[in-house]
């Protein structure tokens, strides 16, 4: 059966009629053209005129002009959008929020390239900077744009910030979360002083999008020969269902100029050897295994040597008898780097099984100490358990000057008391009564 | 001043003419004939070098030949001679990119800006090639804030922008207008496949 066609259909097919809906919209004058447009759009439909053509005939009607049969192709052909040169381009991308720089760069590939040329120059931008990964939302936090949040709801994708909420009607939720995530972490020049990665998604799904992500960054940042620079790193994956060291591996190498790094995690028997090897690692001066709900990141005693080159560290460990610890300490006052450390877990010792172990005097405050080969420094080790749960702190520190001149004088003393001893047995073989 | 934060290189006062002001002629590439301040003129840092280079008197001004731009049209001269004789006198900004510079759109240069996109675009381009660093920041900032709060799908729209689909075809036809060769292949291979060709090669 033929359709009908309805008054609005009849009206759309005439162009004069459209140009008159156009013309009436120039009557407020304060309305800016794009809300004109998405008004006269939401009105006859989305393909009735295009934008070009809507702001041709706009302009005309605003500044007077009444003709509504002027011949579009007799005006001279105007300027677009892609004749200006990039460099301009760059500098509308200089003026954009965060949050239109992430839409501009997801419009069009041309655009992709220009943003990623563009420096993020916000006042306080990454001193504080947040990226939440759960199954169904991403967010981004920083003092100095706020909160930008990719949400995936019924097959749509949103992105909020305050509180607008912009429907981006992307193809792929995690293009649009990683086109996020590139335009501001990956904005040349970019320094986060503090990053806190906060991963709460619970389903596998979510550790596949996660490594399908990094993989992305990863192609990202060698293709224009960077890597992130964050000076302090907290990653928590309290939540995940992968132990944190899995999940912070593809990560970790993407980098640079990482000085501490703070782990969450819920996972017991958690192996740190693929990190170790990492170079980051290697660099990096701090680290703290933060134990969630005082549950979980233990691991076991054997992984303390991939933390003997920190300057400092954290760790909860499990299983450790004091012939272990015994060798770890050993392996501290050799590392050049090491400052101080705590060691907590359940511990099947005491202060004074190490000082006997370790053929030491325990000291007051159940402080044993350790003394370092050919220096002048010495280890510090406070015990603080309690029954079998506690830490023990262990720190470098310099003899005192006093005790130090004390000992040199000990030693000049004893080595001048052999020198005397020689003296006088040489002096006695050349006794008179020898001769 | 509208740049906030920015520092600014201040106008030479010693030479702006006290008693009597110079005009000078200039020429858009459509023979139309604009008449600017040496002051105005002081906001193009093309045009002031170019003025500075001539070394033209009172008389030159009038008796030579309008100076000629060949690369901008008479309406959008007009709009950049406006902005500048509007503006003359001002501190012209520094943009060395050591401060975060705040860009405000000022009423006269909101109202100048009230132009279709093509115009905008010609503008924007035309501050750009004479060097017109204010006029080019309000601009910037105007097309920025033509962006707040739209969609990809809209600004696709709204700057004629190609999608990720279209952008591929144009890439594929490019290359293959480039290398004939490609395309007999190609042809080629659909010939074979239509004739139920198991392999190519």
């Amino acid at each position: 059966m033929q359709k009908t066609q309805t008054t609005l259909d009849f009206l759309k097919a005439n162009p004069t009629y459209l140009r008159i809906c156009v013309q009436y919209e120039t009557l407020d004058k304060d309305i800016p053209i794009l809300y004109s447009y998405r008004n006269f759009c939401l009105r006859l439909g989305d393909d009735v005129m295009d934008y070009p053509e809507f702001e041709f005939w706009y302009w005309r009607f605003y500044h007077g002009e009444t003709d509504l049969e002027v011949d579009r192709s007799s005006v001279q052909p105007k300027t677009t959008f892609s004749d200006l040169p990039v460099k301009i381009i760059g500098k509308f991308v200089d003026e954009m929020d965060p949050v239109d720089r992430i839409l501009f760069r997801q419009a069009s590939p041309q655009l992709q390239s220009i943003v990623d040329g563009q420096r993020l120059e916000l006042p306080g931008f990454g001193e504080q900077t947040f990226f939440t990964w759960d199954a169904s939302s991403a967010t981004i936090r920083d003092e100095s744009f706020g909160t930008i949040q990719f949400n995936k709801s019924e097959n749509r994708f949103y992105i909020n910030q305050w509180r607008d909420t912009i429907d981006v009607k992307a193809s792929e939720y995690l293009d649009t979360v990683l086109n996020g995530f590139l335009t501001i972490f990956g904005a040349p020049g970019a320094k986060f002083d503090e990053l806190h990665v906060e991963y709460d998604a619970d389903s596998s799904k979510s550790c596949e999008n996660w490594k399908i992500m990094m993989e992305n960054l990863k192609k990202f940042l060698e293709s224009s020969n960077r890597k992130l620079q964050i000076q302090k790193l907290v990653f928590n994956a309290s939540d995940a269902p992968k132990p944190a060291p899995t999940l912070l591996l593809p990560l970790l190498p993407l980098i640079k100029g990482l000085e501490n790094l703070h782990i969450l995690s819920r996972h017991r028997e958690v192996s740190y050897s693929k990190l170790a090897k990492l170079e980051e690692w290697k660099q990096a001066k701090t680290i703290k295994l933060i134990s969630v709900d005082g549950l979980g990141a233990y691991c076991s005693h054997k992984e303390i040597k991939y933390f003997s080159h920190f300057e400092q560290f954290d760790v909860t460990v499990d299983g450790l008898s004091v012939g272990n610890f015994v060798e770890h300490v050993k392996k501290l006052t050799e590392s050049k780097t090491f400052k101080k450390c705590t060691i907590s877990g359940a511990f099947t010792f005491t202060a004074l099984d190490y000082a006997t172990a370790s053929n030491k005097v325990l000291q007051e405050n159940k402080t044993v100490r350790e003394p370092i080969e050919n220096s002048e420094e010495y280890l510090e080790l406070k015990f603080f358990i309690d029954y079998s749960d506690g830490s023990v702190v262990i720190e470098r520190k310099k003899e005192k000057m006093s005790v130090v001149k004390k000992k040199k004088m000990k030693k000049r003393s004893v080595s001048a008391a052999g020198e005397n001893k020689k003296r006088s047995v040489s002096a006695a073989g050349k006794a008179p009564w020898r001769n | 001043m509208s740049v906030e934060n920015a520092p600014v290189v201040d106008v030479d006062e010693a030479a702006i003419p006290v008693e009597k002001k110079m005009y000078y002629r200039f020429e858009s590439n459509d023979k139309k004939e604009f008449r600017v301040s040496e002051l105005a003129i002081q906001q193009s840092e093309t045009l002031n070098r170019l003025v500075e280079a001539m070394g033209y008197t009172s008389e030159d001004v009038e008796n030579k030949p309008a100076i000629a731009i060949e690369n901008i049209d008479g309406k959008t001269l007009k709009l950049v001679f406006q902005w500048c004789e509007h503006h003359k006198g001002e501190a012209i900004p520094v943009d060395d990119g050591s401060v975060p510079k705040i860009v405000e759109i000022p009423e006269f240069d909101a109202k100048l800006m009230d132009i279709d996109n093509g115009l905008l675009f010609k503008l924007i381009w035309a501050a750009d090639y004479l060097n017109i660093v204010q006029l080019l920041n309000v601009s910037c900032k105007k097309v920025a804030n033509m962006a707040q709060g739209k969609t990809p799908a809209q600004l696709r729209r709204v700057y004629l922008l190609p999608s990720d689909e279209e952008d591929e075809a144009a890439k594929r036809a490019a290359q293959e207008a480039q290398d004939p060769r490609a395309r007999e292949v190609e042809e080629e291979f659909e010939e074979r496949k239509r004739q139920g060709g198991n392999s190519f090669f």
